[in-house]
């Protein structure tokens, strides 16, 4: 398994490349939701500084007919670079890549969709080669997908997972409701004594668990599977931390699993998610 | 001649189907036991759904069953078989949004319509078109669009097109939130959404509460629009929604379309139909989307607001023509001297004060206090089971 970082941003990179991390993954801006967004000129410049990184970049906002024609340029464009692939949520972008003949792979990103077999194998056939496994799903769900499909996969590994995105701007909305200013800063709201993360920018607003996911003990057992790429967000997690536990996480990869799982659970917490834990849909 | 628009009902079990398609819906869609985005409505077994498309074919009208799930591997099991079971229902379109179901329903049942959820928030001429080459049938389009939006993608893609128009609204994208998930490990993308968004949250050092619930969905207003646009399908939400409301809202939905093919749509009795229309609903309403960048207007932001509605005040049950009594079973208090309504499937309405009623035994009595008592009222007219009795619209 590789170690995929979303880093922050641009800056970053020399940082985790040091670290040993060789994949990262941008938004491209304008297109891009949950993810640091760079223009096509920062990527080109990352793209043509660093030769020996793999680049996926997001355009996984939901698209209106007003950004078709932008949305076609961009994917022509980002064509010409060296990207490993273009990570997609609206079916817009897999109806353009068919009938471009692209250099990049797409990674079928619909947050909280990749969630069984099938479908990995419907997109497979249309030629998209990799999928992000949603967060909300077992580990022993993703090892059956794992053992039923060839798409290649990534698995969320550590950070704030995204738990929902909305058209709404919905902290101005309600600072407007209240006549107080707001400048468009990240927000915590809390219920039952849980917080979460919500931001907002030109394309909506996202809500992010305030708790960190923690899947540190199972990234062996996935890497094993043959899951390919295991990410780690940086949103909203110190520097400081994360100078820590990325080396940690590569050091468990690396067989050193005691010592540097407990460090990494001390430092961010041991919360996993949905790794061991059944979402239910039907009360009897 | 251009085909006329059509009114698509939800129904939350037979009962239910039946009264909506007597009151002019022209379409029902219903949640079969599994693979429904309503998991913990009644919803509709093999032999339910088979009764079901008996019932709405013997009036020409339609049945779509919602297999709208987004699958886990557990949920794959069985439902090609399950497919397979509701097509010999005679089931006349499924609405669903995972794809590797839109090529097996094609591939072993090309007859039967595939119809795209809105699960999949499908707002754009370029997904449309991916969709149509996929064989879908129809597509269910974002709750996040405009008029204009709308119409660009309808006089640019060959599909027929379904809009919500009424109910309640996701504050967020649809497929796009799994607040559910991790606030209450109830999965929202499989039908166990727990409304996380009409919560209240603390947020930072302010007095007020944050909530993210959104007003429902009115546009009402917008129907002549969209016929003129060209809109397939008119939808209306609330599989889970009761008898009354659902009677009401397709009532008055019909009336409006109605009057408006046949050049009758008057401003009065549209101001009319919206009132009857807000006089159901248990929230303030908003054309969100369709007119306007959605905004604070369109958001409670101080916790919940949701309004009781007594103004239901019988089912009828049956009705005697020649000694023109009316039987009715007692859904809240009501008494003599009360102004009331009596609306019937056919979309008549009779206004009159209650001046004597009796019990079952037709002894007189004053007043109707307790639910599900029968009534009996005397009145002439076109009346047939199923007619309502309503607190007078003023």
């Amino acid at each position: 398994m590789k170690l995929v970082v979303v880093p922050k941003n641009n800056k970053d990179l020399d940082k985790y490349i040091n670290m040993g991390v060789k994949t990262f993954i941008f938004g491209l801006d304008g297109f891009s939701v949950n993810y640091p967004v760079l223009t096509l000129e920062e990527i080109k410049k990352i793209v043509d500084k660093y030769k020996n990184i793999e680049i996926f970049i997001s355009i996984n906002k939901t698209i209106f007919n007003k950004d078709l024609e932008c949305l076609e340029k961009a994917m022509d464009e980002l064509n010409v670079l060296p990207i490993k692939g273009v990570l997609f949520y609206d079916l817009a972008i897999l109806s353009i890549y068919s009938r471009n003949k692209y250099n990049y792979s797409l990674v079928w990103h619909q947050t909280h969709m990749v969630t069984n077999y099938n479908t990995c194998n419907y997109y497979y056939k249309k030629k998209v080669e990799y999928g992000i496994i949603s967060s909300e799903i077992t580990k022993d769900e993703i090892l059956e997908i794992k053992s039923k499909t060839k798409m290649k996969l990534f698995v969320f590994l550590l950070g704030h997972p995204i738990m929902a995105h909305s058209r709404r701007h919905l902290l101005t909305n309600y600072y407007k409701t209240l006549n107080k200013p707001y400048l468009l800063e990240d927000k915590i709201i809390s219920e039952h004594d849980k917080n979460y993360i919500v931001k907002e920018n030109e394309l909506g607003t996202s809500i992010l668990d305030g708790e960190i996911i923690n899947g540190v003990d199972f990234i062996n057992e996935l890497s094993n599977a043959g899951i390919e790429y295991g990410i780690i967000s940086t949103t909203d997690i110190e520097d400081e931390i994360l100078d820590k536990v990325i080396p940690l996480l590569n050091a468990v990869l690396k067989g050193n699993d005691k010592t540097s799982s407990d460090e990494i659970k001390r430092l961010v917490g041991f919360n996993t998610g949905f790794f061991n834990k059944k979402t239910i849909y039907k009360v009897k | 001649m251009k085909k006329k628009i059509e009114l698509l009902s939800p129904a939350g079990d037979l009962e239910r189907l039946k009264v909506t398609l007597l009151y002019g819906a022209d379409a029902v869609y219903i949640g079969g036991r599994d693979y429904s985005l309503r998991a913990n409505a009644t919803n509709f077994s093999l032999v339910e759904i088979k009764e079901a498309c008996t019932f709405a074919h013997s009036l020409n009208k339609k049945v779509y069953l919602t297999l709208n799930i987004v699958f886990h591997n557990e949920n794959i099991e069985g439902v090609f078989d399950y497919i397979n079971d509701v097509v010999s229902c005679g089931i006349d379109a499924f609405i669903v949004s995972d794809p590797f179901i839109i090529s097996y329903i094609k591939e072993h049942f090309p007859q039967v319509e595939v119809h795209l959820s809105t699960q999949n928030s499908t707002s754009n001429i370029e997904a449309i078109k991916y969709f149509k080459k996929e064989g879908v049938d129809r597509v269910v389009l974002a709750r996040e669009l405009s008029l204009d939006e709308i119409k660009e993608i309808i006089d640019n893609v060959d599909m027929d097109i379904e809009v919500f128009i009424h109910g309640a609204m996701c504050t967020f994208y649809s497929g796009r939130c799994a607040l559910s998930n991790y606030l209450t490990n109830r999965d929202s993308n499989r039908g166990g959404c727990s409304q996380v968004c009409r919560f209240a949250f603390k947020i930072g050092d302010e007095d007020n509460l944050f909530t993210m619930a959104t007003k429902d969905l009115n546009v009402a207003k917008y129907i002549p629009k969209l016929i003129d646009m060209n809109v397939t399908s008119l939808k209306i939400e609330g599989r889970m929604r009761s008898l009354y409301y659902l009677a009401t809202v397709i009532g008055c939905y019909r009336k409006i379309i109605d009057d408006y093919y046949s050049d009758k749509l008057s401003s009065n009795e549209f101001i009319y139909q919206e009132k009857v229309l807000s006089k159901v609903a248990n929230r303030e309403t908003s054309t969100h989307y369709l007119d306007h960048e959605a905004d604070e207007s369109d958001q409670y932001y101080t916790g919940r607001q949701e309004i009781s509605n007594q103004d239901f005040l019988g089912l009828v049950t049956s009705y005697d023509k020649e000694k023109k009594v009316v039987t009715l079973v007692e859904r809240n208090y009501f008494q003599v001297g009360d102004e009331v309504e009596l609306f019937t499937p056919k979309g008549d309405v009779y206004s009159f004060i209650v001046d004597k009623m009796y019990n079952e035994n037709m002894e007189e009595i004053e007043v109707a206090r307790h639910p599900e008592e029968v009534i009996k009222l005397y009145l002439d007219g076109d009346i047939s089971p199923y007619s309502m009795l309503r607190k007078k619209v003023v």
